[in-house]
């Protein structure tokens, strides 16, 4: 299972899954990122971290501690 | 009849700038009660009917997972105390953006309220090629949807329009196609609330497949070449650091002419009152308690509608969430997150907007956190009381190279332990106290726009006029206690009811009640290598720092020191050097003396409207009484090692 944390800058990839069952997971359902949608990781902050990401039409940053939960295809 | 309609929508759709479209200036602006989300309500007339539009947090969802989503919740439902339940939902959606939006949407329809769709930001999704079918997508929804583009007032009145048919709704149905999707039998392994995400979802990319067109973009638009180079490792933070900077400085610089017109003012008002009233017992309240402590509030206003400004205009063009965004990892390090920067960062010009800035921090946890450390960072108050004490006491030596003087180095010494010892208090406490589960950073960077002047006049509008009527009232009368207390008992003088020499204004400052107060924690004081007058200053400087050299001066019988005049300060300067122990003439200020003076006023919590603030901003009085239990403490210790560690090394 490959996660978005170690998507490539640049790359664009389908979201597979998101793992875990609290909170944070059903908060990054809620921004659009369900199975199925396409994520490009546009880049990230000065120090690695976080990375921001495009999807539906939109930007958002997130931690690699978050990104680790979405299951992207391989 | 009076109808009551809620707004809701997501972050950065544009909601404020209808708000202010349709309903202008909010008649009421406060605090649900309990937490410390603001409730901001406004009235229109539109075809002879009132219109009542509350304006509701911005929201991504209806799960209520924040205090902000919560309150959102519980006032579409009716249960917010003292508030109508909303007879109608406007929810404002983003055109740009369409689909994330729609999920707010597909929740909104559930409430049981009429429902209408406010398609804002039209005009940018054109000019993007985004093309949006309104009629199939009023069909797919079962609600209107209306086109707005609001600084133009374009929509306004048919949206005003729609409201008052929507009185004759019988109530909002659920699209038949949503409740189909919904009722799907979910994934056996997959939370409840996953699985209505997931399925909302597809609904919505069922939806967004028949509406929404693209026509041919030939390239990168500008919202995209702005956004490349705003959040680009090396660019990005150059362009973040020259933008912080001049943001700083202007707090600094900028606002220094304005204070001083508000000083000058102050300073007109307390002549004329000294001269309309006679001599005596209220002159001196309303001079030196009222005129003083309303005057030493008001001066921080013009600090207040700066920070305001650019934070609106950084906000309206969404370079706030990309500040955030820079520097979160550096924040994340010892327990804040990247949302802390701007409020920290404003905290060394004054803690008061610094305190106000951390509103933009939705999660409860890191905004206390935040507003805790925040009276850390020296702010502007304490500069003179460094400045005076370095150059009266550091000698004026050179350090390494002979334009490194000694004076300087401490001066920037004190920047930066009160910098390390936020970063270690924050460490400390998010590991202890404020431990919990990790706090997710899932933030929405907003497409490049031009801020909106309305948007931005009120936000400051808003910032003076709270921060005048809240703070103003308590500071007032914390002022008024400390006048009290270093004016009675009042000792009999020849001359007259008032002490008129330098002499006797000392005199009667050591016979108060403060005086003598300050005789009693003298012990207290000692191990700092404090006196009792020193320990009297500091404590009649509760009100605000910068008072503490005033004290100084009265208490070593000079009379109102002015800490901006070169004279007066050189005078204080000469006094001090002088002072010695009562009945030895042994010197009260040496230099480890002064640095544990600096180093005390470096982290301690002395001043008022600060904790008043806090107070404010947390919605209890336990926050500031945390906040200066635990500054003073650091502040004794630090002055005390100070003092104990120059002392033994023979500074």
């Amino acid at each position: 299972m490959r996660s978005l944390a170690t998507v490539n800058i640049g790359s664009t990839t389908h979201v597979v899954d998101i793992s875990g069952e609290d909170s944070t997971s059903l908060r990054l359902l809620e921004m659009g990122l369900t199975p199925g949608v396409e994520v490009t990781v546009v880049g990230t902050a000065p120090l690695g971290d976080p990375i921001e990401l495009e999807l539906r039409g939109y930007r958002l940053s997130i931690r690699r501690n978050e990104a680790a939960r979405v299951v992207v295809a391989t | 009849m009076k109808l009551t309609v809620a707004l809701l929508g997501n972050p950065n759709t544009g909601k404020s700038t209808l708000f202010s479209a349709i309903a202008g200036i909010p008649t009421r602006i406060g605090n649900y009660p309990g937490v410390t989300v603001e409730e901001k309500v406004g009235q229109f007339h539109h075809r002879g009917k009132t219109i009542e539009l509350i304006d509701l947090p911005g929201t991504y969802s209806l799960n209520a997972k924040s205090p902000d989503e919560q309150v959102a919740v519980d006032v579409l439902h009716g249960g917010m105390a003292a508030m109508d339940r909303p007879d109608c939902i406007v929810v404002v959606a983003d055109a740009t953006n369409l689909s994330r939006n729609l999920y707010l949407v597909s929740q909104a329809l559930a409430v049981g309220r009429p429902v209408l769709v406010a398609l804002t930001l039209c005009d940018v999704a054109e000019s993007k090629g985004i093309h949006i079918n309104r009629e199939k997508l009023s069909r797919c929804l079962g609600c209107p949807v209306i086109r707005l583009v609001a600084p133009r007032r374009e929509g306004i009145d048919q949206l005003a329009d729609a409201l008052i048919q929507s009185s004759e709704w019988s109530g909002q149905i659920i699209p038949e196609s949503l409740s189909s999707h919904l009722a799907k039998p979910a994934d056996s392994d997959r939370p409840a609330a996953s699985a209505d995400a997931i399925a909302r979802y597809g609904w919505i990319d069922e939806i967004t497949k028949d509406v929404l067109s693209y026509s041919v973009q030939q390239s990168q638009s500008l919202g995209d070449r702005i956004d490349s180079v705003l959040t680009h490792r090396v660019l990005g933070t150059v362009v973040f650091a020259l933008t912080m900077l001049s943001i700083f400085s202007s707090i600094f610089w900028l606002a220094s002419p304005l204070m001083n017109l508000v000083s000058r003012c102050v300073e007109f008002a307390a002549g004329w009152a000294e001269s309309v009233i006679p001599d005596g017992i209220l002159q001196s309240l309303v001079v030196d308690g009222v005129i003083a402590g309303v005057g030493g509030v008001i001066i921080f206003l013009p600090q207040i509608a700066i920070l305001f400004l650019f934070v609106a205009v950084l906000e309206g063009c969404g370079y706030l969430a990309r500040a955030a965004f820079l520097m979160d990892r550096l924040l994340v390090g010892v327990g804040l997150s990247g949302k802390s920067f701007i409020p920290l960062l404003s905290s060394f010009a004054c803690a008061i907007p610094g305190i106000m800035a951390a509103r933009t921090i939705e999660n409860r946890r890191d905004r206390l956190l935040t507003i805790l450390v925040a009276p850390l960072m020296s702010c502007s108050a304490r500069l003179p009381v460094y400045l005076l004490l370095c150059s009266a006491f550091v000698p004026n030596v050179a350090v390494g190279t002979s334009w490194i003087r000694l004076p300087a180095v401490v001066l920037a010494s004190m920047y930066l332990i009160g910098i390390l010892v936020a970063a270690i208090v924050a460490f400390i406490l998010s590991r202890t106290i404020f431990r919990g589960p990790p706090q997710p950073f899932v933030l929405e960077l907003p497409s490049w726009r031009w801020p909106q002047f309305a948007v931005v006049a009120e936000r400051v509008r808003e910032a003076a006029v709270s921060f005048l009527k809240n703070a103003g009232t308590l500071i007032l009368a914390v002022s008024i206690v400390v006048w009290a207390l270093g004016s009675f008992p009042r000792p009999v003088f020849e001359a007259g009811a008032n002490p008129e020499t330098a002499e006797q204004q000392g005199e009667a400052l050591r016979q108060s009640f403060l005086g003598q107060a300050s005789r009693l924690i003298e012990p207290v004081v000692k191990p700092l290598g404090w006196d009792w007058r020193i320990g009297c200053a500091a404590v009649a400087s509760f009100p605000a720092r910068e008072v503490v050299l005033g004290v100084l001066g009265v208490i070593y019988n000079l009379g109102d020191v002015d800490p901006g005049e070169e004279e007066g300060a050189g005078m204080l300067i000469r006094q001090l050097r002088a002072a010695t122990w009562d009945g030895t003439d042994r010197k009260v200020f040496t230099l480890p003396v002064a640095l544990s003076i600096m180093v005390f006023f470096a982290l301690c919590a002395q001043c008022a409207s600060t904790l008043v603030i806090i107070g404010k901003e947390t919605g209890s009085w336990f926050w500031p009484l945390v906040s200066f239990t635990y500054m003073t403490a650091l502040a004794w210790i630090g002055a005390f090692f100070v003092f104990q560690i120059g002392t033994a090394l023979g500074w």
